[in-house]
């Protein structure tokens, strides 16, 4: 059985504006505590569409067994971070521009369980479509 | 059975097949060249082709370009497994992660600075250096606007002719021997007649770039905000009869991706909104057109955005058509910074989701 992971974010809709501050838990479950190698957490954007990925991270902590004070990665884990000024969340024709809470965790024999929890920072993307501002 | 394109772009979860074994593939496609550059330069120093036996070295350049190829195997093929056994148990993030705290030299600092502050913006600076006669910043003029074209133009003309000059040579020297191929004769005609061609669209290209006069423009702030004002100062020199003038505000969506062994780019224009236009100028030798107008920009727009393989371009294009030419155009990049209002946060109630671990389908970075 995969496990799981839950996320959570303090905004509801998860709507955050540049240079806001972000509140962010995290815990493991349905895993041994002895499975698990290192826990990775990051605040990241990246792009979609037509071209490649691009990827930045804004926030990134690793965690491994012995930083924490049970040995246990799998308990709750909050983080705080302050949001950048962009790249704001964007949805182009060809360029998409995507942010999310990411929790990577290795396990033994190299496998590794990763999920996601999207969000938007900035509010660009509602009012302005691209198709209704041309001539 | 689920099948693989190997030539296509992927769509939707960007991997096919387990990260472990692609791993493991590269690693060994990377020890294969190590390996087939070892056993080459063994043979080739053991079989004597370097060291005759009992002489001095008999040197010379094809077998220090031949040990060259073999070594350069080697150290290619040696770095290809280091780099590749480093990939292994980290994630794309932490590449990330890794690579943003790299320490940069001094004299990149100021401009790292601004990108941190702005990350994913491109820098202002090359923008904002020169100043203008009527207003701040005299905007420097992209490129590719006209000389590029000029240019490859140039060069494609140049290897054109020259390719024609040695047929047209060959079809001589068959002519002067009595045989005549004249499959190759009418081979030969449609190469002289796409280089006519070429040639004639050249120089009009270079007519039109050097007739039209230069275009300036100047404007009154650097980087721009949506919603704000801005004074935009346009002048046209030249000797010239205009049927219509216009700038207008441009923003082009840019990707680059990999297609087989190509690299393509696709540039899709998601706004052209017209600032302000002028028509039936008559601009006279000495006395350019010069128009001074107060434009608005939109909000809400996205910002400049700048990543290897995406960008976000905003332009100013002057377009104009004058009369007796093709209608020309001159880009001029600007650059947008995100809005500074509505920073405001709603703090609700804590929101929980629990979202089943799915193995990870993001690509490496």
């Amino acid at each position: 059985m995969e496990p799981l992971i839950s996320i959570q974010l303090f905004s509801r809709p998860p709507v955050y504006f540049p240079g806001s501050e972000m509140v962010c838990d995290y815990q493991i479950d349905a895993v041994e505590r002895d499975q698990i190698l290192s826990v990775e957490a990051s605040i990241l954007w990246y792009t979609e569409g037509k071209g490649d990925e691009d990827l930045g991270v804004h926030y990134f902590e690793r965690r491994v067994a012995s930083d924490s004070p049970e040995e246990d990665l799998r308990a709750l884990r909050r983080f705080t971070t302050l949001l950048p000024n962009s790249p704001l969340t964007y949805h182009g024709d060809i360029v998409q521009v995507y942010w999310c809470a990411r929790v990577r965790v290795f396990l033994h024999r190299g496998k590794e369980v990763a999920a996601e929890h999207p969000f938007q920072l900035g509010d660009i993307t509602t009012p302005w479509s691209p198709h209704k501002s041309r001539s | 059975m689920r099948r693989f394109r190997l030539w296509e772009k992927k769509r939707g979860h960007r991997t096919t097949g387990s990260a472990i074994w692609g791993r493991v593939g590269e690693t060994m496609f990377f020890a294969g060249i190590f390996l087939a550059g070892a056993v080459g330069t063994t043979i080739f120093v053991a079989t004597g082709l370097v060291f005759e036996e009992g002489n001095a070295p008999q040197w010379d350049w094809s077998r220090t370009i031949a040990l060259l190829v073999l070594i350069s195997l080697i150290v290619s093929g040696a770095l290809g497994v280091l780099f590749s056994v480093s990939q292994v148990g980290t994630s794309a993030e932490r590449r990330s992660a890794r690579a943003q705290r790299t320490p940069k030299l001094d004299i990149l600092l100021d401009r790292d600075s601004a990108r941190r502050a702005f990350p994913g913006l491109p820098s202002a600076e090359d923008l904002t250096n020169s100043p203008g006669v009527k207003l701040a910043y005299r905007l420097p003029m992209s490129f590719s606007s006209g000389w590029s074209l000029l240019f490859s133009l140039a060069l494609f003309c140049l290897f054109w002719h020259g390719t024609t000059a040695v047929l047209i040579g060959l079809a001589v020297r068959q002519f002067r021997a009595g045989h005549v191929d004249w499959f190759f004769v009418f081979f030969v005609g449609a190469f002289l007649f796409v280089g006519a061609w070429s040639t004639q669209f050249f120089f009009q290209q270079l007519a039109q770039a050097t007739t039209i006069g230069p275009t300036a423009l100047e404007i009154s702030d650097h980087p721009l905000y949506p919603g704000h004002n801005y004074n935009v100062y346009l002048s046209q020199s030249g000797r010239l009869l205009i049927r219509r003038l216009e700038v207008c505000l441009v923003c082009d969506e840019e990707a680059t991706y990999h297609q087989g062994t190509d690299i393509r780019t696709e540039r899709r224009r998601v706004m052209d909104q017209l600032l302000f236009a002028v028509d039936d100028i008559d601009i006279g030798p000495g006395q350019p057109f010069e128009r001074q107008d107060r434009v608005t920009m939109p909000n809400p727009v996205m910002h400049s955005f700048q990543a290897p393989h995406n960008s976000i371009q905003w332009k100013l294009l002057v377009r104009g058509e004058v009369i007796g030419w093709p209608r020309f155009e001159r880009a001029f990049p600007i650059i947008v910074y995100p809005t500074n209002s509505g920073r405001s946060v709603t703090i609700a109630a804590p929101r929980s989701f629990v979202l089943h671990g799915t193995p990870h389908q993001h690509p490496t970075v």
